[in-house]
């Protein structure tokens, strides 16, 4: 988490603003307390950028720019920063396969790289849907390890996203007939389920 | 201003590092509005991304969100 550091001013509001600029913050977006120092005159406070805040903030400020009827609710779960999203327009972020809702978890992540420095990783969800897909995706894989186990010939995925072929390895690890193995290179890169040589 | 113009300021000021000097505009066709993104120099690489793939993810926002207003927007990076 984010360092604290402290500020002082002749009072709160001058101490909160010594503070907001400091951090490149708006008021909302940090989280502070009141220091007691023995030979303080003034208020001193212990601030720090919030990463809830600055990405509530992103995230609303951004659905209200682009007329998205879309609703985030965000907590901190463990190692994570997780959010919900819902509204009309939630199935905007669910389409072809959920890249778009996985492109703003990307962005909303690169935001807080800029505005918070360390945070927790940032997984956003729309009512389950990640959890949907990552199901029809292990079954996905079985299937494909059934058909190359009975036909003996390599099939290839299409193009997924790195988390997507991360599910299908771990899905296929235990699976003794079959291998996996990705090829190529970066995004282009495709996963290729083949029969297990044997020895 | 549109929406679509209006979305892509707020990503792109929440990514930056001098969020005053983002610029965008609209320039508008029949089916494909293009939108030209101009941000300070040393703040390139922010909206760009390692292997393109910040840019790659506004991309594919842009076009959901488009979706709802059946139009294709194209984000153009200027410097």
């Amino acid at each position: 988490m984010t360092e604290r550091r402290h500020f002082t001013g002749g009072t709160l509001d001058e101490a909160l603003t010594a503070a907001c600029a400091e951090l490149r913050a708006r008021v909302g977006e940090i989280r502070y307390e009141p220091v007691d120092v023995d030979d303080g005159e003034g208020v001193t406070i212990r601030a720090a950028v919030d990463p809830v805040a600055v990405l509530g903030l992103f995230l609303s400020e951004m659905f209200a720019a682009g007329e998205l009827e879309l609703r985030v609710s965000l907590k901190e779960c463990g190692e994570a920063l997780s959010g919900e999203i819902e509204g009309a327009d939630a199935r905007l972020l669910t389409g072809s396969g959920g890249k778009p809702l996985d492109a703003l978890q990307y962005l909303a992540n690169r935001v807080l790289d800029n505005r918070a420095g360390e945070h927790p990783p940032v997984q956003l969800d729309v009512g389950g849907f990640k959890e949907r897909r990552a199901r029809s995706l292990h079954q996905q894989a079985r299937e494909t390890a059934n058909r190359v186990a009975r036909s003996g010939q390599a099939v290839m995925f299409p193009p997924m996203s790195p988390a997507a072929r991360r599910e299908v390895h771990m899905a296929l690890g235990e699976d003794d007939r079959v291998e996996t193995e990705s090829q190529g290179n970066g995004f282009l890169k495709r996963l290729v389920v083949r029969p297990r040589r044997r020895r | 201003m549109s929406a679509m113009k209006d979305l892509l300021v707020e990503i792109a000021k929440a990514l930056v590092d001098h969020p005053d000097e983002v610029q965008v505009t609209e320039v508008e066709g029949e089916q494909t509005t293009v939108l030209e993104l101009r941000v300070r120099s040393d703040d390139l690489g922010k909206v760009i991304g390692r292997q393109g793939r910040t840019a790659r993810a506004i991309r594919t926002l842009l076009a959901a969100a488009g979706m709802k207003v059946h139009k294709r927007f194209v984000l153009e990076i200027l410097e």
